[in-house]
């Protein structure tokens, strides 16, 4: 089962230029800055958009190609869609909101509440079936929204900015549930956001979309190790380290990863299990020898790459683990910095930032 | 969600701080609710409350108050099943002359109900009128001195008002709600049920209610255009106006059961679908 | 700011309860411009144009007068004038209504009966109906439409049915009653009805191309007799006495000429 889309669609003045291909089994992400055209995006596979031009295909089943004249309308797409602003409907309850797909499908109102109990009850929030959605907290109603656009078993599942509206508590704990929910979702999974780290932690293949026009498409990986654009290159400009916490001394503990370790503040919520350490390339410092000062994380490693980018550049470090670094041009001058060049990197404890998994 | 009360020095004595009403403001307000409330007192003494009952209950009052609630119910209904299509139209569609159209649907509003009532017969009268005569020449249906004249009068005055309630109700939505129904698999016609008419609640009741009020209060376009018969065109206010000839009492005392039966519906269903 | 609003509010207040000069504020008011007196008639809607002649010709004879008039249906009038209203004349379609201002309202003087009328079958200039006598008009289908009860006409009207024995078919015709005699003729002209009663003087000559007049047989007819009077408490005594010594006058041969009957 594949989705095509090969469109150029308008909305007001703006028009995107997307083409992409999405297969079941993976999340795709559309990644890009707000007002890039994701959204539109979204609404054309949504079909609250009718394409300029060009074709959205399904399964086979073409839901739009306006030079044939064929457009189908939203209600006859098979999708499920879980809005930026969630729409839930506020004169409905939580359950009521989930039921609606299936009620305007014609299901048997029982059965309707049945599946939709059920469902709400796989996403830990049946304790609010009854409650009106406008009672329901922030990380409440995204659980509803996400079981009202499932609930249908739809071929193809749209999230826009599934996540954005949230505190970051309420974010981490919708993230596990979220990504269970999209493991086990057999359809086409499309993840709308403007979060790198979301879309790499998300997706498998990303599709950046920036100023109406894809600029590439590829996996967290080969965008991190290629990136084709600037925007892209921010993106991928952070560090990101994944690993497990142990304590250490008076609030700092080390993340300890695959391939290698970090010292980082000790975070207040931390349990258990995996956390994600991110540092800005620009946080790391590049010196010729060994650094004196109170810097805990210090690293030395060879040069893999440096990559001028205007009046800086990113220095791909094969450090334990791996980093890039920000310098300036001056820095790589007086550095002597080039692929083979041994430095040492370092940056403190505070400079990572850590996120839960 | 805070609005913010900050105690800035060059708010603290603006008089449109929230929580004091300027008295310039109460002044006003106090001879625009005696302007209200004196005739309806004055009615309520003068009403000669020691036959009261005997008016009440006599068969011209009571006939009448049928009529009135039937007449300004149907017209009501009417107003809602025409009016809603319109409003969409207006506050949804995209046409050429939207202007034009709002301010003819607002015409009623404005014309002098006697007036209305010359234009229903110009339009429905039996000898003259211009889709009337078709009517009785064709199909024998006549629709002046029917009770469906004086149902017809009462729509075309309170028809705007319904209009102009449900246009406001129909903007003020999210239409994205709408949309969402949509990719849910809700059909136009579910969605409208559904979502739509649901979410304006409020304002289908207030335009039920000030278009029912309007019809029950309808009297020149009533008399003029569909007669004045008891049992079949007379309602309360063409009662009262008659009574007044005669027997100015029996006028007041009609004229309270009027108000009594308006105030108490406006009232219960106000607050039923006040969220 | 706040204190001149509200001494604005107050003060329009002030003006607005000032009473106007009236027709009764009486002769002798030196801040008046005018010169002469006012005089208010209340008349049924029957004397309109008969009555508005007369009231011009009042008015040239007695320079500095004005005459304003006040038609309406004789029931409703008489009402007015027992709530009080400032009439100095009244003149009544039938008896009945100076009475009920002489015996339950403020009372009356130099009452006087000026003239007679008969009532007419009138229909439209068409006679849709067919409408010949008054038999027809207890045809099925036809629609008649009378004067409301309590309106002279209307109680005329409805004697006469009785003196002709044709009340119940005639009655179940009646598809309106209006509030008074004029209205009657305005169904007839921009209205549907199909014949109406009314008076024979309700044909001027400014509807007669539009409605048409069919004469009832005397026997059956019913004549209606025209009481005037001054209104007691009028400020203007001399005056009304001297409108309607005018009316019984040089009145009399507007009247006739309107159709009108003499008094008995």
């Amino acid at each position: 089962m594949t989705l095509s889309v090969d469109v150029t669609a308008r909305r007001g003045t703006f028009a995107v230029r997307a083409s992409f291909d999405a297969g079941r089994g993976s999340t795709t992400a559309l990644l890009g800055p707000n007002g890039s055209g994701k959204s539109t995006l979204v609404a054309s596979m949504a079909g609250l958009v009718p394409p300029e031009e060009g074709s959205v295909v399904l399964d086979g089943v073409v839901l739009d190609e306006p030079a044939a004249g064929v457009y189908v309308p939203p209600e006859r797409r098979p999708i499920g869609v879980v809005f930026q602003d969630l729409l839930l409907f506020p004169h409905l309850s939580a359950l009521e909101n989930v039921a609606f797909p299936l009620l305007a499908r014609g299901v048997d109102r029982a059965e309707a509440h049945d599946r939709s109990e059920h469902l709400l009850r796989r996403l830990e929030v049946a304790q609010r079936a009854r409650a009106k959605s406008r009672d329901l907290s922030g990380g409440e109603a995204q659980r509803v929204a996400l079981a009202r656009a499932l609930v249908a078993e739809p071929a193809l599942l749209l999230l826009d900015e599934p996540l954005s509206a949230l505190d970051v508590g309420a974010r981490a704990r919708l993230r596990e549930v979220l990504r269970d929910e999209l493991e086990g979702f057999p359809g086409i999974r499309i993840l709308i956001t403007h979060d790198p780290v979301e879309a790499s932690t998300m997706a498998e293949r990303i599709v950046i979309v920036e100023d109406g026009r894809v600029t590439q498409i590829g996996t967290p990986e080969e965008i991190r190790s290629a990136p084709r654009s600037r925007y892209a290159a921010d993106l991928v400009g952070v560090n990101a380290v994944r690993g497990v916490l142990e304590p250490i001394d008076g609030g700092t503990g080390r993340l300890i990863s695959s391939e290698g370790a970090l010292v980082v503040p000790w975070p207040e919520w931390y349990v258990e299990g995996e956390v994600v350490g991110i540092v800005r390339p620009i946080d790391v410092t590049l010196w010729p020898d060994r650094p004196e000062g109170s810097a805990r994380n210090v690293l030395s490693g060879r040069v893999t790459s440096v990559a001028i980018e205007g009046d800086r550049a990113r220095v791909r470090l094969a450090t334990a683990p791996p980093l890039v670094a920000e310098v300036t041009l001056g820095s790589v001058e007086r550095l002597r910095l080039r692929s083979g060049v041994e430095v040492w990197a370092s940056f403190k404890a505070v400079e990572v930032e850590l996120l839960p998994p | 969600m805070a609005t913010g009360s900050g105690r800035s020095p060059s708010t603290a004595s603006s008089p449109l701080r929230r929580g004091r009403t300027p008295a310039v403001f109460v002044v006003l307000a106090a001879l625009g609710v005696a302007l209200v409330a004196l005739p309806l007192l004055g009615l309520l003494l003068r009403t000669p409350w020691s036959r009261v009952g005997e008016i009440l209950t006599s068969e011209t009052a009571l006939t009448a108050l049928r009529l009135s609630l039937v007449v300004a119910t149907t017209a009501a209904a009417i107003s809602f099943v025409l009016g809603l299509p319109l409003a969409w139209a207006l506050a949804r569609g995209s046409f050429r002359g939207k202007t034009f159209l709002r301010a003819l649907i607002v015409l009623p509003l404005v014309m002098p109900p006697v007036v209305a009532g010359v234009g229903l017969l110009a339009a429905f009268g039996r000898r003259s009128g211009l889709v009337g005569s078709w009517l009785y020449e064709w199909f024998g249906i006549q629709l002046t001195f029917t009770t469906a004249a004086a149902v017809l009068a009462a729509t075309f005055v309170s028809f705007p008002l319904a209009v102009l309630v449900l246009e406001a109700g129909l903007r003020g939505l999210d239409e994205r709600l709408e949309d969402a129904a949509a990719t849910l698999g809700a059909a136009r016609w579910y969605v409208l049920r559904r979502v739509t008419l649901p979410l304006m609640g409020p304002q289908i009741a207030a335009a039920l209610v000030l278009s029912w009020a309007r019809a029950l209060g309808e009297f020149g376009a009533t008399i003029t255009f569909a007669g004045n018969l008891q049992g079949r065109t007379q309602t309360l206010p063409l009662a009262v106006f008659e009574r007044l000839q005669t027997d100015p009492e029996a006028a007041f005392a009609i004229s309270m059961l009027l108000i009594a039966v308006a105030f108490g519906v406006i009232l219960a269903l106000r607050g039923r679908f006040l969220r | 700011m706040k204190r001149f609003a509200v001494a604005l509010a107050l003060a329009s207040l002030v003006a607005t309860a000032c009473p106007d000069d009236g027709p009764n504020a009486g002769s002798g008011d030196t801040a008046s411009a005018r010169e002469g007196a006012d005089l208010t008639v209340s008349a049924a809607s029957s004397l309109t144009d008969a009555f508005t002649e007369i009231g011009q010709a009042f008015e040239t004879a007695n320079p500095g007068t004005t005459v304003t008039f006040n038609f309406g249906p004789s029931d409703g009038l008489a009402a007015q004038i027992d709530q009080g209203a400032p009439v100095d004349v009244f003149a009544s379609a039938s008896p009945t209504w100076m009475d009920s201002v002489q015996d339950d309202g403020p009372g009356v003087t130099d009452r006087a009966d000026f003239a007679q009328n008969r009532l007419a079958i009138i229909v439209p200039v068409d006679n849709p109906a067919g409408i010949e006598n008054l038999d027809d008009l207890t045809e099925d289908h036809v629609q008649l439409v009378l004067a409301a009860e309590g309106v002279p006409a209307g109680d005329y009207a409805r004697e006469m049915f009785r003196e002709a024995g044709i009340s119940e078919a005639a009655l179940a015709n009646v598809v309106s009653n209006e509030e008074d005699v004029r209205a009657v003729i305005t169904k007839l002209i921009a209205g549907d009805a199909d014949a109406g009663i009314g008076y024979v003087t309700d044909v001027t000559p400014a509807v007669s191309d539009r409605v048409t007049l069919i004469p009832i047989p005397d026997e059956v007819n019913v004549i209606a007799t025209y009481p005037i009077a001054a209104v007691n408490g009028t400020q203007e005594v001399d005056l009304a006495k001297g409108f309607i010594d005018f009316v019984l006058g040089d009145g009399q041969r507007t009247l006739a000429e309107y159709g009108f009957l003499p008094p008995p």
